[in-house]
């Protein structure tokens, strides 16, 4: 009975120890974790469905944006920041070059969750759920470019230009 | 035999006893019975936690900087500055050549010494660190936002840029004077008519206020001496420069010897403001020259050099009232003003005593005409009309003295090798303690300034055997970190140092950590040569130049396939890191390269030429581990046979789509 004992209260002890170690880390326990790999298509509906249900904002200084008339001028700034910092790992159509491709990105994110991933990368890929399911997807830590908020919010315009979506952030 | 084994440890015993008590009478102190109880708690800088000072010292004959964190002696920088460092390409890629460009062709090495950092009202600003070349003359701007050397001139009429670079109170100058006295540049004529040909010349290089930019104001011509080292006054010394010169017998063979038979050298007092008189009033003489003046961009990251044909001349013996001499006994190195600028400590290496000059003294003395005479047309102002009074027997071999800022110099004894404390109103001295060995230079942090912070005193010794786990016959250099906080000095560290730590000054952290650039804006990028955003990532041929546009970011150099370039052509790689982050340097190195590698900041754009020699394949990688794919950063480039006719080509993101 005692060795019993001793071997119970031992076992709970590693499995607290692993518990906190796991926890400390950050680790998610998520759901690509297991046997079953989701294909893309289960995948992305999953997202979308998640993205709508929660409105996920994202971590970081955006909490709302204001979607107006699309504004062109803004487009084309967002573009040229685009294509300075952001080009050489993301295309606009196509497969993942190293981080996602763009097309689409409209209904697959909101647009705080875009300006946060873009400001504050470090925290996003540390604490947001679906910043760290893209990471495990990438393997490439997306580097903070430092893009100030102005040009973050271009650059949701040029997503809306991409995407055609002239009335909201949608449509 | 019983007897004898029972009689054994007694002698033993005793044996021990001699040898303790006779080690003890005539060694120094070893370490280990001066360090004092709790020197390990104050020096240690926990993980995570950041040093209270910056050193930077001197790299000697590496003729770079070393930048380390006090208390905890630790290194944290190596700044290129007249050296090649091939580490990072400084001297290597396209972009830096140009500094280290002199009049005489490209030079690759030189010495340095003294680095001084840039004060404001006589106080340290954490703006400027300024260094000289003690081999071919120049003086360098390293721009403590970047730890970049940004800035590089060239002095003419000078050899051995030694008594260089000290600051004025508002750093409106930098001096460098002349170690060895020579004839103007150019000039051919015999050795042996030093007296009549040679010159020594002091430099006063004016500092852009806002810039930092230096120029040449001008050059003082005095008789042939050499200088050694010199402060600026301040407070009430203020306008006033004070230099120590040595071979006052101008002798020029066997210096050992010859240049050290008279009892009294020489302190030179210079009235910078007076010689600012006479350049208005047009006393000024432009002479022809030839020197460089090389700058570094932080905005092109490009370095350019400029070649200046002119140098405006003051003759010391002609104009009256800038220059005058103060006997000195004996070989003097240092000059140095205490906080108050009342006082100037000088000390003569072959001297007994160290003299403590009044600057209120030397005034009286000029105004009553106290002089002894004239050494070269220059008014020589009589010995006790300027003393305050001397420290008596200090020490063997008085070298250089910084101040505490509560009373009390500090003067390093190069002989004896100790640090003597003395009281700079009594000249009594008060304390003194060993170094570990023979100390040249020593340094408080702000201890040249008004305000001396007076927390530490930095040993930076000349000798190591014994100190450290031996490495051959070249032993690393040293320096001690002794604390003064208290009345008596405590030892608290050893620590190496890169090349020779002949010189050291030392900053709080806070007045430098906070500004520091952590990247380049790639917006603010004017490379011409620059690729801003891998769109622009191409390669250009022109003649059988080959220019390839590069772009860098975690975790891919673009183009990563090059095909076309030729035995006969030379290829420019111009590399533009696009990361916009701190701490995200790239790499980039090819093989068969007869150069080195470069390093790229973020936002910065660097160029590597590279001359292949034989057909082939050759991959470049990434050198600077930047990510988990690091490993995968890399590329090919195709050379094929002079006169192929592959055509050039390469790839990019835009072709993948």
């Amino acid at each position: 009975m005692t060795t019993l004992k001793t071997k119970a209260t031992l076992s709970v002890a590693v499995a607290l120890f692993f518990a906190a170690a796991i926890a400390s880390c950050g680790d998610s326990s998520n759901k690509t974790s297991g046997n079953q790999t989701p294909n893309a298509e289960e995948k992305k509906l999953e997202e979308k469905v998640n993205e709508i249900k929660h409105y996920n904002t994202g971590i970081g200084p955006i909490t709302k944006v204001e979607i107006g008339p699309f504004d062109a001028a803004m487009a084309a700034k967002g573009k040229s920041v685009y294509e300075m910092k952001c080009q050489s790992c993301h295309r606009i159509e196509g497969d993942r070059l190293v981080g996602p491709s763009f097309t689409g990105v409209t209904e697959r994110r909101t647009p705080e969750w875009v300006m946060n991933m873009i400001m504050n990368t470090e925290a996003m890929l540390n604490e947001d759920q679906t910043a760290k399911d893209m990471l495990e997807i990438c393997l490439v830590r997306m580097p903070n470019q430092n893009v100030a908020e102005p040009d973050a919010r271009n650059i949701v315009e040029y997503f809306r230009e991409i995407d055609g979506h002239k009335k909201s952030w949608t449509e | 035999m019983k007897a004898k084994v029972t009689r054994r440890p007694l002698l033993i015993a005793a044996a021990i006893i001699t040898l303790v008590s006779a080690l003890n009478g005539c060694k120094p102190k070893s370490a280990s019975n001066v360090v004092e109880g709790d020197a390990a708690q104050r020096v240690y800088v926990a993980p995570g936690k950041y040093d209270d000072y910056y050193l930077f010292a001197s790299g000697g004959f590496s003729g770079q900087v070393g930048v380390y964190g006090l208390p905890s002696g630790r290194l944290l920088k190596v700044v290129p500055v007249f050296s090649v460092n091939p580490e990072n390409g400084w001297g290597y890629s396209e972009e830096t050549k140009p500094m280290l460009e002199t009049s005489q062709g490209f030079s690759p090495w030189d010495d340095t010494h003294h680095p001084q950092l840039s004060v404001t009202n006589g106080e340290q600003d954490g703006r400027w660190l300024f260094i000289n070349a003690n081999n071919h003359p120049r003086i360098a701007r390293i721009d403590l936002k970047s730890f970049k050397t940004v800035e590089i001139l060239e002095l003419p009429n000078v050899g051995g840029n030694h008594a260089s670079p000290f600051v004025t109170p508002n750093t409106e100058y930098v001096v460098g004077a002349t170690r060895f006295s020579v004839p103007l540049d150019g000039e051919d004529v015999p050795i042996s008519s030093f007296k009549e040909n040679f010159r020594g010349t002091v430099n006063f290089i004016k500092i852009d206020k806002e810039s930092g930019h230096m120029n040449l104001a001008f050059q003082i011509m005095t008789p042939g001496v050499n200088f050694d080292l010199a402060r600026a006054g301040k407070g009430p010394s203020e306008g006033w420069m004070f230099f120590s010169c040595y071979n006052t017998e101008q002798a020029y063979e066997l210096l050992e010897v010859n240049a050290t038979q008279k009892d009294k050298d020489f302190i030179m007092a210079v009235n910078w403001k007076k010689a600012e008189e006479y350049i208005k009033a047009g006393k000024g003489v432009k002479k022809p020259a030839a020197y460089l003046h090389n700058k570094y961009d932080e905005k092109s990251h490009m370095a350019t050099s400029e070649l200046v044909k002119e140098v405006l001349q003051l003759d010391a013996k002609e104009l009256e009232g800038i220059c005058y001499f103060i006997p000195c006994p004996k070989s003097p190195h240092g000059a140095d003003v205490d906080p108050t600028g009342k006082y100037i400590a000088a000390s003569g290496k072959l001297a007994a005593v160290i003299p403590v000059f009044s600057f209120e003294k030397i005034q009286k003395a000029i105004a009553d005409k106290a002089f002894e005479g004239d050494f070269g047309g220059i008014p020589v102002i009589k010995y006790d009309a300027a003393l305050a009074g001397e420290v008596k027997k200090p020490g063997l071999g008085p070298l250089h003295t910084e101040f505490d800022g509560k009373g009390f110099g500090y003067t390093s004894m190069f002989v004896s090798s100790e640090i003597v404390k003395w009281n700079v109103e009594t000249r009594e001295v008060v304390d003194r303690i060993p170094t570990y060995y023979s100390i040249g230079h020593l340094c408080i942090p702000g201890g040249d300034t008004k305000k001396p912070w007076g927390q530490y005193v930095i040993a930076l010794n000349k000798i190591t055997k014994d100190r450290y786990l031996p490495t051959g016959p070249e032993l690393t250099q040293s320096a001690q970190l002794i604390d003064i906080s208290g009345d008596k000095m405590k030892l608290l560290l050893d620590f190496p140092t890169i090349g020779e730590p002949h010189y050291a000054q030392a900053i709080k952290a806070d007045l430098i950590k906070e500004k520091q650039v952590q990247w380049f804006k790639l917006e603010e990028n004017t490379n011409p040569f620059a690729a801003k955003g891998e769109g622009q990532a191409r390669v250009e041929r022109k003649g059988n130049e080959v220019h390839v546009y590069m772009t860098a970011i975690r975790s891919h150099l673009t183009p990563d396939n090059i095909e076309g370039v030729k035995v006969g052509d030379v290829v420019y790689f111009h590399v533009t890191n696009l990361e916009q982050d701190f701490d995200v340097p790239h790499g980039f190195a090819i093989k068969a390269n007869n150069n080195a590698e470069i390093l790229v900041m973020p936002g910065e754009t660097q160029t590597l030429k590279w001359v292949p020699k034989a057909v082939g394949v050759y991959p470049f990688y990434c050198t600077d581990f930047c990510s988990a794919l690091h490993q995968e950063m890399s590329g090919y480039i195709r050379v094929s046979p002079a006169g192929s006719s592959v055509a050039l080509s390469f790839n990019s993101t835009k072709k993948k789509e």
